[in-house]
């Protein structure tokens, strides 16, 4: 990793440090080496102390769990289960897979210094925190937009809350897992977020020379060379997309597991909450926990609106590619057009799609999926309830 | 003459493939999977048709069968004598599902002796792309599959010797000299594992090939960065006066460039753009590995290394330009025997997944019902434990989710062909060499292999979203038709007793009103909703 890294963004990762999910120094540190192997050690000690928290709440015989009746308990339990493979991977790609994660943002230093050379000495001082707030505005609103709803949401329900020994447990112990799940779900926008960044200057760059190249055409003026320099411009274009297409697969490579896990466990936990919402308006408890899964509904969705977003830059940068005038009236350019063909075959070659291990795309197709089954499986277990009352209640 | 020449020498440097393959296919002909002749084999390394390995085989299969009818005959009395207290869909489900690890086998076993000619070819085949690719500088290592056949073996075995000893040990009345018969429960999986084991590794060793090919072309383009890395330090040196000179407003700043564009005339563009042009065909200096060094290089004298290697194979369009066909064709080849590998195991792949598939949801639902305390098939004895259940579905969802990914791998490993290619051209920079790219990218987009199992699906990892989401949906409505067939057969219960006390009040009180208006009350009430 080198370069500047913005306020924003160093704080952030500082943060991520501390939860043990970056394993990397960052570029200030001093001796690099050591902090890693500290960094390294600390997510083995979180993820051990966890599993241990976790191991607890499933084997004691308090009442973390629901004992009310078999299927309430069997669910609860899925609830742990997954968020201890969610934490299980997690820390364990944070271990591993550290040379992935380190090209990524090596990557990410050398576009933005690339970027910043192209722009001259003009702005060659460091960004403004308002700038930086307002370059990463997507990803500060889904962080602290969840945060403040699942705190206001927590502070209003223990005061409304009558007290019950198994839901203080319950959410004294769950509750730290739900943050981390959100916490790695929002470092995976954040890293989405810079991708799509890059994309957006890619396209805008495009859309600057295809521009240009229509005025040279509908004017017919141009400079000697024009042609050529259009084509040396493709060509370094060509190289940045595949800069950042690697930065793509090094995302893939540094978090395919996790994000599996981490979106599997929310949406495990949406699905459980929804029927233990409808079980408990059902017979009337005074319990009111289900209100946590409101947070826990947005954060699919923030996910994948970023890997969305990020999919659809794709076929812009096809299209302002193509947009490019290859004939300017006095001269045609056939280098030039072969330029284009070979940066539009790249980029059949190199598609962005952002999968979790290839099993799905992330894209709004997969919400309107995961609503379905949401739903079907709802209707199954609300089946349920009568006949389990029949025997245990 | 010197082609032939280098052909024998190649041959002698190329291993081939199936000489790795020794213990595995020692083993699956003493199991009676592979029909071909073992002397050929053991002499020269291929696989050809026998008559006798024919024989043995149907031979082998037809003992299987016999044998496994029997198990299922003097296991099954159990069942029979049960069948009143299981649930009748209990029963259908073990009864549907007993013969389908049968089915399987054969399926494998039939299948190979449909193949037994094609698949020495297909091994020819690879020999044939290995020496092509070695003729290519790009050889590919063989000796790891070895360990790999190795390593898969010893996992089958640990499984089915796990599998198979917890459950007769727990779960089986080894008193009775039958149970010994237990052991034939084994062999469905056992002979079909090592069948997938030909598979996998086969797909594994096509996988290193792509693999090869794009690790060559990723060399190329190492090499030439190199090579222009050193090359624009000889230039360095001469054109850093100009660059010095040149005020860095003119660095290749789009935005800047677009408005004098816009706001100036003909006369003025043209003397403005040369001095333009220039920076920005020096930007393409960036392209080393680090950022380091060629920034190094940009503002410093450059730094002299003797040991390296100035000469790239990129900077002549022409010589590439024939490599680059040849990788191109072995790729091809390669797809064409992925194809052909494919369409050769697609039976057993299918078979195997609907195996995979419906077992791991009667597994499941009969741990279920084990819980519950209800009887289940015999034959499904293994559900009765947890821990035999965990082992036996990781075994067989290991087996169905390494093909699908193995599958999927390979796949992505001859797409990524296509980018190594680009990045050749891209780092080349020529005319000439543009239009190779060009072409050979197009005929890559058309030529990709993809996996599917008969047709029915295809084996990437998409797949196991689908099956997942199915079985848990399947294994739901079970449990929900289990519970309402548990309560109907209690309600009937209370109901008998219920009955007959009534019957003793109605014989003692001699009062017919009363035992019927009870009878219906029971009826009404306790039927109805079981339905």
């Amino acid at each position: 990793m080198s370069g500047r890294l913005g306020h924003v963004l160093h704080f952030h990762l500082r943060v991520y440090q501390v939860l043990g999910f970056h394993g990397l120094p960052l570029p200030g540190d001093e001796r690099p080496r050591r902090t890693r192997q500290l960094l390294r050690a600390w997510s083995l000690f979180l993820l051990l102390a966890l599993s241990g928290m976790v191991t607890v709440c499933l084997t004691s015989n308090l009442h973390f769990l629901y004992r009310g009746d078999m299927f309430g308990f069997v669910n609860d339990a899925l609830k742990y289960l997954f968020s201890e493979v969610a934490l299980l991977s997690i820390y364990a790609e944070t271990m591993a897979s550290q040379r992935a994660l380190a090209r990524f943002w090596w990557l990410h230093g050398k576009l933005t210094r690339q970027q910043q050379q192209h722009l001259g000495c003009r702005l060659s001082r460091p960004a403004s925190l308002r700038s930086e707030l307002l370059q990463h505005r997507r990803y500060l609103i889904s962080l602290y937009g969840i945060l403040a709803t699942e705190i206001l949401l927590n502070i209003w329900l223990w005061r409304v809350q009558p007290y019950n020994i198994h839901l203080t447990l319950f959410w004294s112990t769950f509750e730290p897992l739900v943050f981390l799940m959100y916490l790695r779900n929002v470092q995976f926008v954040l890293h989405m977020e810079l991708l799509r960044q890059q994309l957006v200057q890619l396209e805008r760059e495009l859309c600057l020379l295809a521009e240009y190249s229509r005025f040279a055409s509908e004017t017919g003026r141009s400079f000697k060379d024009f042609g050529p320099f259009l084509r040396r411009q493709l060509l370094q274009k060509q190289c940045v997309y595949n800069d950042v297409h690697e930065m793509y697969s090094c995302f893939q490579r540094a978090f395919c597991y996790s994000i599996l896990t981490v979106l599997l466990s929310i949406y495990v936990r949406v699905a459980v909450d929804c029927y233990f919402m409808y079980y408990t308006i059902y017979i009337e408890i005074a319990n009111l926990d289900y209100s946590l899964i409101f947070p826990a509904l947005i954060e699919i969705p923030a996910f994948i609106y970023a890997s969305q977003s990020c999919m659809v830059m794709l076929p812009r940068i096809a299209h302002q590619l193509h947009n490019i005038v290859t004939d300017t009236g006095c001269c045609s350019f056939p280098e030039l057009s072969l330029q284009i063909q070979n940066f539009s075959l790249q980029i059949l070659h190199q598609p962005l799609r952002i999968n979790c291990l290839g099993i799905t795309i992330l894209d709004c197709c997969l919400l309107t999926r995961i609503a379905c089954s949401v739903g079907t499986y709802i209707i199954y277990t609300i089946q349920f309830i009568p006949k389990l009352s029949n025997q245990y209640w | 003459m010197p082609q032939v020449q280098s052909e024998s020498s190649s041959e002698s440097a190329v291993q081939p493939l199936l000489q790795q393959f020794q213990l595995l296919f020692y083993i699956s002909k003493i199991a009676g999977i592979l029909p071909q002749d073992l002397e050929k084999f053991r002499t020269k390394n291929v696989l050809e048709k026998s008559r006798n390995g024919m024989v043995y085989m149907l031979a082998m299969l037809i003992v299987y069968v016999l044998l496994y009818n029997v198990l299922i005959y003097s296991f099954g009395e159990e069942d029979r004598t049960l069948k009143a207290s299981q649930s009748t869909l209990t029963f259908v489900i073990g009864l549907f599902l007993t013969y389908i690890g049968l089915i399987m086998m054969g399926t494998d076993q039939l299948t190979a002796l449909r193949n037994q000619g094609r698949i020495g070819e297909l091994y020819e085949r690879i020999r044939q792309v290995d020496e092509r690719l070695y003729r290519e500088k790009c050889v590919v290592d063989n000796s790891r599959i070895g360990g790999r056949i190795r390593f898969m073996l010893i996992m089958t075995f640990l499984f089915e010797l796990s599998i198979l000893l917890a459950t007769y040990i727990k779960l089986v009345d080894y008193t009775q000299w039958m149970s010994v018969l237990w052991i034939v429960s084994a062999i469905p999986t056992f002979i079909n594992t090592l069948d997938k084991i030909w598979f996998a590794v086969s797909l594994y060793a096509l996988k290193e090939r792509f693999e090869a090919i794009n690790q060559t072309l990723e060399e190329l383009v190492a090499t030439h960065e190199k090579f222009k890395r050193w090359l624009c330090g000889d230039q360095e040196t001469s054109s850093r006066a100009l660059d010095s000179s040149q005020p860095p407003e003119y660095d290749s700043n789009l935005e800047y460039l677009y408005k004098e564009l816009g706001s100036l005339d003909m006369g003025s563009l043209k003397g403005s753009g040369r001095n333009k042009v220039a920076p920005v065909s020096h930007s393409m200096n960036s392209f080393g590995e680090s950022i380091e060094a060629s920034d190094k290089a940009t503002h410093q004298a450059p730094p002299i290394s003797v040991n390296m290697a100035h000469e790239s194979e990129l900077s002549n369009a022409s010589k590439v330009e024939e490599k680059l066909n040849n990788l191109c064709q072995v790729h091809d080849e390669i797809c064409e025997i992925g194809k052909a590998m494919n369409e050769l195991w697609s039976y057993p792949i299918l078979s195997l997944m609907a195996y995979g598939f419906l077992i791991f949801t009667a597994q499941l639902y009969f741990l279920y019902c084990a819980t519950q305390f209800q009887s289940i098939p015999s034959l499904f004895r293994s559900a009765k434990n947890p821990f035999i259940t965990v082992i036996a579905l990781s075994y067989t969802s290991g087996k169905c989710v390494y093909l699908i990914y193995l599958s999927w791998k390979t796949s992505l490993a001859s797409k990524r062909t296509g980018i190594s290619l680009h990045k050749c051209g891209v780092v080349a920079d020529d005319n000439l060499l543009f239009e190779i790219v060009n072409h050979l990218s197009l005929k890559l987009l058309n030529h990709s292999v993809d996996f599917s199992a008969c047709g029915f699906f295809t084996l990437d990892m998409e797949t196991l979203y689908g099956v997942s989401g199915g079985i848990t949906s399947y294994l739901i409505i079970l449990i929900q038709f289990n519970l309402a067939a548990q309560q109907a057969k209690e309600a009937i219960q209370t109901f008998n007793s219920l009955n007959d006390t009534a019957s003793l009040v109605g014989a003692a009180t001699e009062v017919d009103n009363v035992s019927s208006t009870l009878y219906d009350l029971v009826t009404t009430t306790m039927l109805t909703p079981t339905g």
